[in-house]
């Protein structure tokens, strides 16, 4: 429900990107008949996909979902059914927004520039916490979540937890944001990031260097103490924090304020992901 | 004597009834060992086929082999003969021949309370027994309970965390360590409390013995809570042998329908008390203990949305949505009035997500 939305979220590609990813697509045999692609990928492999379906491969290696999802959204449902081997080669393309593949005949360099969005269910049988219906043992509840591993986990910067819909929210009862107002939104952001990484190499939050961050994620005083005490109590990484400021950088553009201020890092904080499950 | 009871307790596969038989048959332990094979074997012939248990381990297993395997394993023995067996257990029909133990037995002088639930718990079921366990422990009693996953394990761990002491009734050899994943309770338990069995070193956790463990929770504590249960559960068999025992048996009310809670509004039904809350059980227990109560003082100064937030926490954890319902803030200032509340300790996310008020002065999470 909330993937199927993401790809009507995101801000239009630019033409410089709509023919890299075109060009990708054209490598791979998908692009369509009347020329360039003008929307930002979104590839939803099956569960079963195999390690080189997904990174890539063959004699003379073609790209696989992770490439063809370049400048888009790859959409992973059910995370814990996935091999573990084929979610750990996710890894390196997450951080380097590209995928090597060493054949005997060279190496092969991908783009692989996607956000990634992944689901997955509580436990096994999806009722977890509710005891009445969830009959899992705690171990069993462990296992499940512990079959995606902590550093890919790491490297996702929201985590947010669904609850059962009530029926009234099904049938759109309370007024929640359309797609279209939620894009609006997001243009707005995108704008505010645009001129503000005009003339630099950047041109979303996320692809801020730490240097980068002093200068354009500046926080005040009073925020600086709390994050203090946030990093120290909650025994945060470098890189974890550093995630943390360009997530609350986000949600400050997203409320066109200028200023990331001590609410924006709080609920950034509350995306991080879980620490002790159990 | 006691080496002749220890030998009698450690025949594998004989169970206490059948011991029963055997003393009556040969009048005391020693008897049962010196019973010759006629004797035995007329038994066998009777009917009592377990009877072969017992030849055999005359022939294989002696008092002192029996002994020195068990001080080996660093496990200790008592009889039910023994000037310091629990006095709580020794006036039961039924009582344990013998237990093997480590670490030590709860003392006859101080309360024990056992606090037992299901496995598969709720959330809210898990934390009341974490609360509890804990306020109890502070006041000085000693939780029994029988370290199985869910409302078991966690109030003993919360007693342990507490710094009080946790008596662990295991349904197999005092040195097995079942269930597998609460190795590190055990070993916490039987350095700061006990963990004890009737069964020998090694037996193997088989089902038959855990209603058998269960009359020995019971009989341990001077009140058993049953914090949550299905309709055919262990615990109902505890709480059943504690009403046969005399002892106190609360049971924690839950709504009509709540599977979690068929089995204890079936024990109140039947006449169990309603457990009310931890305070006014640690009263009835200790007279005169005065509980350091946190309240929220005047020197915590909290903003209105703090206030708000914090005010409409329940007893249990509240997931961010529930919350953003209550006090209709936006996320970021919910967030922002959660996070300032958790950095000063007053509450503490238990999953992610989760969120509920601290207990009184502090109980580590799980």
């Amino acid at each position: 429900m909330i993937a199927g939305r993401i790809p009507g979220l995101l801000p239009p590609m630019e033409l410089e990107e709509a023919l890299e990813v075109s060009q990708i697509h054209s490598v791979a045999g998908t692009l369509p008949e009347d020329g360039i692609l003008r929307t930002r990928p979104f590839r939803m492999p099956h569960h079963t996909v195999s390690a080189a379906a997904l990174a890539g491969g063959g004699q003379v290696p073609r790209p696989g979902e992770i490439s063809l999802a370049h400048r888009g959204v790859l959409y992973l449902d059910e995370l814990p059914e996935f091999q573990k081997e084929t979610l750990e080669i996710l890894r390196q393309p997450l951080e380097e927004g590209r995928v090597h593949i060493a054949r005997s005949g060279g190496q092969f360099v991908f783009p692989a520039d996607f956000m990634l969005v992944a689901s997955r269910n509580p436990c096994r049988c999806g009722y977890y916490p509710d005891r009445s219906r969830c009959r899992c043992s705690e171990a069993e509840v462990t296992r499940y979540l512990h079959r995606i591993s902590r550093p890919l986990l790491d490297r996702i910067d929201l985590h947010a937890e669904a609850r059962p819909m009530q029926y009234g929210e099904l049938v759109g009862e309370g007024g929640a944001e359309t797609t279209a107002q939620i894009r609006a939104r997001v243009l707005r952001a995108h704008r505010m990031q645009t001129e503000r990484y005009r003339g630099s190499a950047f041109r979303f939050n996320s692809e801020l260097t730490a240097p980068a961050l002093q200068r354009y994620c500046a926080i005040d005083g009073a925020a600086q103490a709390r994050m203090r005490q946030v990093y120290e109590q909650k025994g945060l990484t470098a890189r974890a924090y550093h995630k943390l400021i360009k997530v609350a950088r986000t949600i400050a553009d997203l409320e066109e304020s200028e200023q990331i201020g001590l609410r924006h890092l709080s609920e950034a904080v509350s995306y991080r992901p879980a620490e002790a499950l159990m | 004597m006691e080496q002749y009871w220890e030998w009698l307790c450690s025949i594998p596969c004989l169970y206490p009834r059948q011991r029963e038989i055997l003393l009556r048959c040969f009048h005391t332990p020693e008897g049962v060992w010196r019973a010759s094979r006629r004797e035995l074997e007329y038994l066998i012939e009777k009917g009592f086929r377990w009877a072969e248990r017992v030849l055999r381990c005359q022939r294989e297993l002696p008092p002192e082999k029996t002994v020195n395997m068990r001080l080996e394993k660093g496990i200790q023995f008592i009889s039910c003969e023994h000037t310091s067996y629990p006095e709580r257990l020794r006036m039961l029909p039924d009582r344990p021949h013998g237990l093997f133990y480590r670490g030590a037995l709860p003392a006859d002088g101080q309360p024990s309370v056992a606090v037992v639930g299901a496995r598969l718990c709720t959330r809210g079921g898990r934390e009341l027994a974490q609360d509890l366990a804990a306020s109890l422990a502070r006041a000085g009693a000693q939780i029994v309970s029988g370290a199985a996953c869910g409302i078991d394990g966690a109030a003993q761990w919360a007693a342990l965390e507490a710094g009080g002491l946790s008596f662990a009734v295991l349904g197999c050899g005092a040195d097995v360590c079942y269930p597998a994943s609460h190795a590190r309770l055990l070993e916490r338990a039987a350095a700061e409390g006990g963990v004890l069995s009737e069964l020998p070193p090694g037996a193997p956790p088989v089902r038959h013995h855990f209603p058998m463990r269960n009359r020995i929770i019971s009989g341990l504590a001077d009140v058993v809570v049953v914090v949550e249960a299905r309709q055919k559960s262990g615990s109902l068999i505890t709480a059943g042998c504690a009403a046969e025992q005399g002892r106190t048996v609360l049971a924690v009310p839950g709504r009509p329908g709540d599977v979690l809670s068929v089995g204890c509004n079936e024990l109140i039904d039947q006449g169990a008390g309603i457990f009310l809350s931890a305070e006014s059980l640690i009263k009835t227990l200790f007279p005169n203990y005065k509980p350091q109560n946190r309240q929220l003082s005047d020197d915590i100064l909290l903003a209105p949305a703090e206030e708000l937030v914090y005010s409409s926490f329940g007893l249990q954890a509240e997931s961010l949505d529930e919350l953003q319902a209550r006090t209709a803030l936006s996320l970021p200032e919910l967030s922002e009035s959660l996070l300032s509340l958790e950095l000063r300790g007053l509450i503490q996310e238990t999953e992610r997500g989760w969120y509920r008020r601290r207990p009184p002065d502090g109980l580590p999470a799980i």
